[in-house]
């Protein structure tokens, strides 16, 4: 910018920086008035302008800011960030809930399959999803999502999630989708802080208080089976499930990832997940993929069983089969 | 200019500050128009500062984003400054490397739009992040860094690197004019054959955020890489054309002619190039036609019902046409507006086609072929616009400093003022009655 | 003098660039230290003692609701044989609306078949295999395989027919339902219900188009 039009000997700025001699005069002229007025003004307008940010803090606790991976936590630490979580989650919803952390266990490799013969499309098992896992109550948010598809057609450009009409249709047959706990996930892969990651028993989880909120592990879902809190979750105290763990159904925080995780808090005590059993038909079948004798290894001997965009190379342990 | 003399840590002790000094006194005066410019920028950074803490204070679901369409605007406008910060070294390439001689003073030019381009790109990944407050998870060592499986860490990485890259050539070649020195070539030009490679490296990078996903079948293309280069080779050198005629306009340094030509010479072929690339990746997806073509049909065509996008998508695709068409005008150096509306145009048509028409269609179908629009919030809008005027705020403030010290106005006078009150003494300690005299 | 520095640089980087892949090489591949969490204490013990799988019963002996309740509200059931044991069977009925005397208004869709298909023309207490033989109404789901074969041995296998309960056996018992809990013996078509939970749009985002 040229500077001919500035006060003082035109040109040479640095002048005035070096004495000070005569610069008591200059110390109340109107230009500098203005300049520190304006910036006075301009570092309070800004204040203003971040003041939201101070209501927010108040939701942040400094042991949270300042805790360490969840595969970092020795026990003494997971227990004390649990009973923090079990207080906020009173503080907050006014329910009394029981956090555990139920670790994966040795032998056991998780797999579900879908019968696409039997399933009608009932949805019941996305309801229970919602219900079991603490999800916000005004999204209606699920990690199932049910496609009503053609029959004689495996494109899923012909599926239509939002059907409202008596089920089944003849001429439809329906094909929930969820998680598939890939072997080769790509969110597990594109994740920049290693938030999400598949455990030793097969289920991919998002540790919620490291979760920095990128949505990149939504982009890299082939599957759509990720789900950000957009806001902070709103559930009525007698509606929240209090049998909760760290890494699946506790009630999560404002701006991070989730995802169904099999109900681990469930399915490693050896339940069976909330879908699962919300299912009438009996289309889902749960089990431990290196148990020879399990209902999942017989159908996948017995069944024609396919997974989905297997060209990808993501190797789901979510399988489907038709009966006939 | 002087020749080098050796300086002692001691001496970069006492000058740096001042130089410091003397930059922040540059920033903060000028002519009414720089008032009312930085003004008029810091109302609306102070608007998007305050939408963004409310984003931050009741979550994202004041965006139009869902799960279903979960980037929008923020990271559209990230995606086209990493190419414009890319673009910047458009200039260092004919300068050095062709020992372009009118390129050469005004390549700080295009250095300082890369520092100011990657200071935007680091507030809008900012911006989109759902728990802002957990950045240092992303520090390697105290944090968890996925590296190098995640692109999204070596976009981390290369964008920060390419910052201090450009932070040292510029500061180092600043400091020198400064204080009337020579700069040594040994320590920046190697920086500025490394930032040549660093800065195709960057926008690379950020390609492959894009086209390594198998499940987005919209950006699972080999040529999004070479687009990413080529649009950015067009948008770049565009903007510091009209930069570098808002610099002869408005200030006393001197913009060769020679500059002006070689950008636009450049233009010229990368608009054509991005065109040719354009018309393979049409052809690839709307001959094959099939689920591929999906996410195309719905930008150009609509689908399903819904079109918020097709209109943008045409307008870009004819704004770039068009620029290439004006580009082609022979003796353009002696038409300037053609070339300025051309650089308008070819701006404009490349921020939408590789912002939200690149973004969302990506989207649009889902994974599950499901069709759900994303129309941006006026929360969006608002701090979209806030992180522009900040990187314009920094453009404007880095030049206000650079161009003064650059043509010479603004020096470092302490030594010669040190030297003249010494002198002064000297007199007055041989002749107590004669007063001093001041140079 | 340019030229020179442009070769030193490229070197320079060219070295840099092999140390770092080297360094970066050593951080991937070097052994992660124990994941505090990887396991839990016990394996999985395939011959750990298992807990019962209980399949919903069917009543041994069936009733028909006569219409009238006993002084304490209960509805009264008549036994089959009170009538069927001095009636003569109607081998070739295979109709529900025919049913004059007593069962009237039976829904009766199951393929067209003769009552007596699965009834036991010798004793209405029990149910008929195709061999004759006769069974008790608790092991219907004998009488549901012996036609439905594909359909019992997916169940048998436990991909058909919902269950609660667990997976894991050896830490919990299991209840699964008879085909009869879904499928009425006499009109065994799955009925059409209405879907329940539809998935919510986000408010600002346009409706997802219905096919």
């Amino acid at each position: 910018m040229s500077s001919s039009s500035s006060g003082g000997c035109g040109g040479n700025c640095s002048c005035n920086s070096g004495g000070g001699d005569n610069s008591d005069s200059k110390l109340f002229d109107r230009r500098t008035l203005l300049k520190t007025t304006g910036a006075t003004l301009g570092i309070a307008a800004f204040a203003k302008a971040l003041a939201p940010l101070t209501e927010w803090s108040e939701d942040l606790s400094v042991e949270e800011f300042v805790q360490k991976h969840y595969r970092e936590l020795d026990d003494k630490q997971l227990s004390e960030v649990i009973k923090k979580i079990e207080a906020d989650t009173k503080a907050e919803y006014g329910a009394d809930v029981t956090v555990t952390a139920p670790k994966p266990q040795k032998g056991v490799k998780f797999g579900y399959a879908l019968n696409l013969s039997v399933c009608v499309g009932c949805r019941r098992c996305a309801e229970a999803c919602h219900i079991e896992n603490n999800h916000d109550r005004a999204s209606g948010n699920s990690y199932i999502r049910v496609l009503e598809m053609e029959k004689g057609s495996m494109d899923l450009e012909h599926g239509n999630a939002n059907y409202n009409h008596p089920v089944p249709r003849g001429d439809k047959f329906y094909m929930p989708v969820q998680c598939q706990q890939c072997d080769n996930p790509p969110c597990v892969d594109v994740c920049p802080v290693e938030a999400t990651w598949k455990e030793k028993d097969g289920i991919v989880v998002v540790d919620y208080n490291w979760c920095i909120g990128c949505r990149y592990c939504e982009a890299a879902c082939p599957y759509h089976a990720r789900r950000f809190n957009w806001e902070k979750p709103q559930i009525p105290k007698e509606e929240i499930n209090p049998n909760q763990s760290y890494l699946s159904n506790r009630v999560r925080p404002q701006g991070v990832m989730e995802k169904c995780t099999f109900c681990l808090h469930r399915t490693r005590k050896g339940q069976m997940p909330a879908c699962l059993e919300a299912c009438p038909t009996g289309a889902r079948v749960f089990g431990n993929l290196l148990d020879p004798n399990s209902d999942i290894r017989k159908v996948l001997a017995n069944k024609r069983v396919f997974v989905l965009k297997e060209e990808l190379g993501t190797k789901p342990n979510f399988f489907y089969f038709f009966d006939k | 200019m002087a020749d080098q003399p050796k300086h002692d840590a001691k001496f970069h002790y006492r000058s740096f500050p001042r130089f410091i000094l003397l930059a922040l006194k540059l920033c903060t005066q000028g002519s009414w128009t720089f008032y009312a410019w930085m003004i008029f920028l810091t109302c609306i950074a102070l608007v998007g500062a305050n939408a963004w803490a409310i984003q931050v204070r009741d979550g994202m679901i004041g965006t139009g984003m869902s799960d279903h369409v979960s980037w929008g605007l923020y990271i559209a406008n990230f995606t086209f400054i990493v190419g414009l910060a890319a673009g910047g070294v458009m200039m260092v390439i004919p300068a050095y490397l062709y020992k372009n001689k009118d390129m050469h003073d005004t390549v700080i030019i295009g250095e300082l739009l890369a520092i100011a381009a990657i200071i935007m790109c680091i507030l809008f990944v900012v911006v989109d992040l759902g728990r802002p407050d957990r950045f240092w998870h992303m520090f390697p060592l105290i944090g968890k860094f996925n590296w190098p499986i995640s692109m999204l860490t070596w976009d981390v990485l290369v964008l920060n690197g390419y910052l201090l890259i450009n932070l040292h050539i510029c500061g180092y070649l600043l400091y020198k004019r400064f204080l009337g020195e020579t700069p040594n070539p040994k320590l920046y030009i190697p920086f500025v054959f490394i930032s040549i490679a660093w800065a195709i490296s960057i926008h690379t990078v950020t390609a492959f955020l894009y086209c390594g996903l198998g499940g987005r079948p919209f950006w699972n293309t080999a040529l999004l890489a070479p687009r990413f280069l080529t649009t950015a080779f067009c948008a770049g050198p565009a903007f510091i054309i009209l930069v570098l005629q808002l610099i002869q306009r408005l200030t006393s340094m001197p913009v060769g002619a020679g500059a002006i030509k070689t950008l636009m010479g450049i233009m010229r072929v990368t608009i054509w190039i991005n065109l040719v690339m354009l018309v393979s990746e049409l052809f690839t997806e709307f001959y094959t036609g099939g689920s591929h073509a999906t996410a195309a049909k719905y930008l150009y065509f609509g689908s399903h019902g819904l079109n918020a996008l097709v209109p943008w998508i045409w307008t870009s695709t004819i704004f770039v046409v068009v620029a290439a068409i004006l580009l082609l005008r022979p003796k353009l150096e002696n038409h300037m507006r053609t070339l300025d509306i051309a650089c308008v145009l070819v701006f404009v048509g490349i921020w939408i086609e590789k912002g939200m028409g690149l973004i969302i269609p990506g989207f649009i179908p889902s994974t599950l072929h499901e069709y759900v629009e994303y129309i941006p919030s006026l929360m969006e809008w608002k701090v979209t616009a806030g992180v522009w005027a900040g990187g314009l705020m920094i453009y404007t403030l880095l030049l206000k400093v650079a161009i003064p010290i650059f043509t010479g106005e603004a020096r470092d006078h302490y030594p010669q003022k040190k030297a003249a009150l010494n002198d002064s003494k000297a007199h007055e300690s041989n002749d107590p009655e004669h007063s001093a005299e001041s140079t | 003098m340019n030229t020179n520095l442009l070769y030193k640089t490229c070197i320079g980087c060219a070295i840099a660039l092999i140390i770092a892949a080297l360094v970066g090489g050593v951080i991937y591949y070097a052994p992660e230290p124990d994941d505090t969490h990887e396991y839990s204490d016990s394996p999985w013990d395939p011959n750990a003692p298992k807990h019962p799988v209980t399949i919903n019963s069917t009543p041994s002996l069936p009733f028909v609701d006569s219409g009238r309740k006993d002084q304490a509200g209960n509805p009264i059931g008549v036994r089959c044989n009170t009538c069927h044991s001095s009636k003569e069977p109607n081998l070739t009925l295979n109709n529900g609306a025919l049913l004059h005397e007593f069962h009237q208004g039976l829904h009766y869709a199951h393929g067209g078949m003769n009552c007596v298909s699965c009834h036991n023309p010798d004793d209405y207490e029990s149910l008929r295999l195709a061999n004759g033989e006769s069974i008790p109404f608790s092991e219907t789901i004998q009488l549901c395989a012996q036609c439905h074969g594909t359909q019992y041995r997916s169940y048998r296998d436990g991909s058909h027919g919902g269950m609660t309960g667990y997976w894991d056996l050896s830490k919990g018992p299991r209840q699964r339902n008879t085909c009869t809990d879904c499928h009425s013996a006499h009109a065994p078509a799955y009925p059409k219900v209405m879907p329940v939970f539809p998935p919510k749009v986000r408010e600002g985002s346009k409706l997802p188009s219905q096919h």
